[in-house]
């Protein structure tokens, strides 16, 4: 990706913040067919879309959105506690300062003739999740909730990522959708390039 | 080191991450059940990108009651030419983490290793 922008939707430029609701339309709504009541006119948005819910975007070298992901803390109402809570199993929903919902997290491109190769595909997922992770750590995250398909979790198990899931897969919209933990413990970091925790100096002799 | 919590006694079965932790042994003791298999195109397309060759490709899920939780498993699948299902690469997922009767964590690795041996000897 050419460029990566962090933010809080109060704090986007609003022409990023029009293109990135089209964006996602374009690859949620259109692309994978998801059936969101709240999205029309060409944009998606949902109630999770707050003045403060932090946008990651990635932006290709003529400027478009190429990548996008949302992170929500779970200390306030997100998407799977309060929409799919039975994803997780029975295990009561993360209610923590250092777990983050991760979601909208994508990285095709905006137009189904730029097709990428692969390989560009797969550097290209791993350059967003790394700032996603990168981010998340910075706003005191030590886990990421999240849910996927599960081909994402082999990707990102494929990448090295420390990732287990929550509870078998459901059908939603005809998908198996799961919900799963991804740690960002040094195995993960490791994995994304992040530099790994310090654990502090070491004592004086 | 986790405590393993004991289903039998009534206690919740994950752990504080999410994991429901069970010692090898207590693995063979669940009964699993089939919860869903499906053929995945993309996977398909991706393992033959990888120099695999697949003819049809697709995941499994089987599911266990482990107190008031399910154990899951899910696994990644090719076949080659026959009927016969092989594990794909970095296929298997699961919210089971493996301890040893110290009850310490196996870790991500070798339960994983764990439990493609386990599929692998169910003839799956």
């Amino acid at each position: 990706m050419h460029e990566m922008i962090v933010g809080t939707a109060c704090k986007l430029d609003p022409g990023v913040e029009v293109a990135l609701a089209a964006y996602r339309h374009q690859i949620f709504v259109r692309g994978l067919g998801w059936q969101l009541p709240d999205a029309k006119d060409g944009m998606e948005l949902d109630q999770f879309d707050r003045p403060d819910t932090l946008y990651i975007i990635g932006k290709d070298a003529n400027d478009a959105i190429c990548g996008c992901a949302r992170l929500l803390p779970t200390t306030k109402p997100y998407l799977l506690a309060e929409v799919f809570p039975d994803l997780l199993n029975g295990f009561p929903a993360p209610r923590s300062p250092d777990v983050w919902e991760l979601s909208r997290f994508a990285t095709k491109p905006m137009s189904p003739v730029d097709r990428l190769t692969q390989e560009a595909a797969k550097q290209r997922f791993r350059a967003l999740f790394a700032e996603v992770a990168r981010v998340a750590i910075d706003q005191g995250a030590a886990r990421l909730i999240t849910f996927t398909a599960a081909a994402i979790e082999r990707m990102l198990r494929g990448l090295g990522l420390h990732v287990h899931r929550a509870g078998k897969p459901k059908l939603i919209d005809g998908e198996p959708v799961l919900a799963m933990w991804i740690e960002l413990d040094d195995q993960t970091r490791s994995a994304l390039g992040i530099a790994v925790a310090d654990r502090g100096a070491a004592p004086a002799h | 080191m986790c405590p393993i919590l004991d289903p039998s006694a009534g206690h919740a079965a994950w752990s504080h991450d999410g994991y429901i932790r069970l010692t090898h042994q207590k693995l063979m003791e669940l009964e699993f059940q089939e919860a869903m298999t499906w053929e995945d195109p993309n996977l398909h397309f991706e393992l033959k990108c990888d120099g695999i060759p697949a003819s049809s490709a697709g995941y499994c899920e089987w599911i266990a009651p482990v107190g008031n939780a399910q154990a899951s498993i899910g696994w990644a699948w090719f076949c080659a030419g026959s009927t016969k299902k092989t594990g794909a690469p970095n296929g298997i997922s699961s919210n089971i983490m493996l301890v040893d009767a110290s009850g310490y964590d196996l870790g991500p690795q070798m339960t994983c290793e764990h439990l493609g041996e386990w599929i692998s000897n169910r003839g799956c």
